[in-house]
């Protein structure tokens, strides 16, 4: 049995349709678009993944951008040094900040969706 | 690739004893008894001084069972007083009336319980103390009534696979945080009960499935720090905003309740570094020449599931603790979407 055959009887069993997994599976893939890129553009465009422009990965606060550390902190991602009290502010995972704030943000730590970055 | 700058002190997973009340078969440090030498109170605040010192700016307290060290509040209550954001981890199985209102006055900032199965028969069988399904839904339920950042963690393996749809029944209908994680054989799990690639990718269309169709103001639905990687086909569904390899030993830290110390409490004991009862944790931090397993990754340390992968500059092969258990090795770890969804596309 193929391997893929394997997932769709063991989704069922989750509640997947085939037409589910097949949707998933037969999405354009997000690694085509950088699979031929040099690795140092992709670190410049601040993620694996991205499309999105350094300077809206900035303001996101991810690692691999040219923002000082002290922007990154700022910016009240999970990477930063900035006060606990920032950090709720900012949505972190221990915060007070309210979930939907934190399903806006599209992850426990980013302040950016994963439409964004996707 | 030598990042230096990436040694940034973020969390410590720390086991204050190992002493324990259930009998999970899934349990990774196979608690029961505490080990022979824990450390004293005084030992674990010092510990929690120096941490603070270093900079770390979480600590996540576990067992064992930890409510069943006596001095469990002492070092809590140290650690909110440093100003360290404070996370427990339970298995669920203590008095609600005690323990409840302690957490709630400590201002815990998240609260987590293991809930392995929909039912008593599958969570009691998996825990090995009957009753304990039972607590663990009355103190998830007395925990987010009291106001606590609440959380649900199901470890899964073949004994609750199926259930899982049952289980994410129960957590939309209390609205508490779910974390889903894939069981790795070490300490008592039993290999022959780990889920198989297909399994674990299924696991991970079922993720996006709930996130997409119970997305809810009230909770948040994530896999585990080590979720999938770089998957082509599905978002990024883990705890963490994106995978850059394993951190151990470079943001995070593990501790055992003798003081061992580890870059990250799964791994096994081949990978202690040190005990703070020799060197402080600042020296073993410090150390250039600590954690040179994960601090000084080359890309051609990439095992043979990961050598010449496009992702292996950053994901340097995955979690170090499931790649070293499965494989004998580091960097290579086969629980990868992308390298499965490789597989898939080719047949």
């Amino acid at each position: 049995m193929k391997k893929k055959d394997n997932i769709y009887n063991i989704g069922k069993n989750l509640g997947l349709e085939k037409t589910d997994i097949d949707n998933v599976l037969s999405a354009k893939s997000r690694t085509t678009e950088i699979a031929n890129t040099p690795a140092v553009d992709v670190y410049k465009a601040g993620t694996r993944y991205g499309t999105l422009s350094s300077k809206e990965l900035y303001k996101a606060g991810t690692r691999y951008g040219v923002a000082s550390q002290q922007d990154i902190y700022k910016d009240g991602t999970y990477y930063g040094v900035i006060s606990h009290k920032e950090l709720y502010k900012a949505g972190t995972r221990y915060g007070t900040i309210s979930p939907k704030d934190l399903y806006k943000s599209g992850n426990f730590y980013a302040t950016i969706s994963p439409k964004d970055i996707l | 690739m030598k990042d230096k700058k990436m040694y940034n002190p973020k969390q410590v997973v720390w086991e204050i004893t190992l002493n324990c009340n259930l009998k999970c078969s899934h349990c990774g440090s196979s608690a029961g008894k505490p080990r022979p030498n824990e450390l004293s109170t005084d030992e674990a605040l010092c510990l929690c001084n120096d941490l603070a010192e270093i900079g770390f700016r979480g600590i996540g307290l576990m067992g064992g069972e930890l409510f069943l060290r006596k001095d469990w509040e002492v070092i809590s209550k140290r650690i909110k007083d440093l100003g360290i954001a404070l996370s427990i981890i339970s298995n669920g199985f203590f008095n609600t009336e005690n323990i409840i209102p302690k957490l709630t006055k400590l201002e815990v900032d998240c609260f987590m319980i293991g809930l392995d199965g929909a039912t008593a028969k599958t969570h009691d069988g998996i825990r090995g103390v009957p009753g304990s399904f039972d607590k663990a839904i009355e103190n998830l339920r007395a925990a987010k009534k009291s106001g606590l950042v609440t959380g649900a963690i199901t470890t899964i393996h073949k004994l609750n696979y199926n259930e899982l749809p049952k289980i994410r029944e129960f957590i939309v209908n209390e609205r508490i945080d779910w974390q889903i994680q894939k069981a790795t054989p070490i300490g008592r799990f039993k290999k022959k009960l780990s889920l198989t690639e297909e399994e674990y990718y299924a696991l991970g269309l079922f993720v996006l499935q709930t996130q997409q169709k119970y997305k809810s103001d009230d909770f948040t639905i994530v896999g585990s720090h080590n979720f999938g990687y770089h998957s082509a086909h599905l978002p990024n569904l883990s705890l963490y905003s994106e995978w850059n390899g394993c951190v151990a030993g470079k943001e995070v830290l593990g501790i055992q309740s003798d003081g061992g110390v580890k870059g990250c409490l799964a791994l096994s004991d081949d990978f202690i570094e040190d005990n703070i009862r020799n060197r402080s944790i600042k020296d073993i931090w410090n150390d250039p020449n600590s954690f040179a397993y994960s601090r000084r990754f080359e890309k051609e340390n990439l095992g043979k599931n990961c050598k010449g992968c496009i992702h292996g500059e950053t994901c340097r092969g995955g979690c170090t603790t499931r790649s070293h258990t499965l494989t004998g090795k580091i960097h290579n770890d086969p629980y990868c979407f992308y390298r499965i969804e490789q597989k898939l596309l080719q047949e």
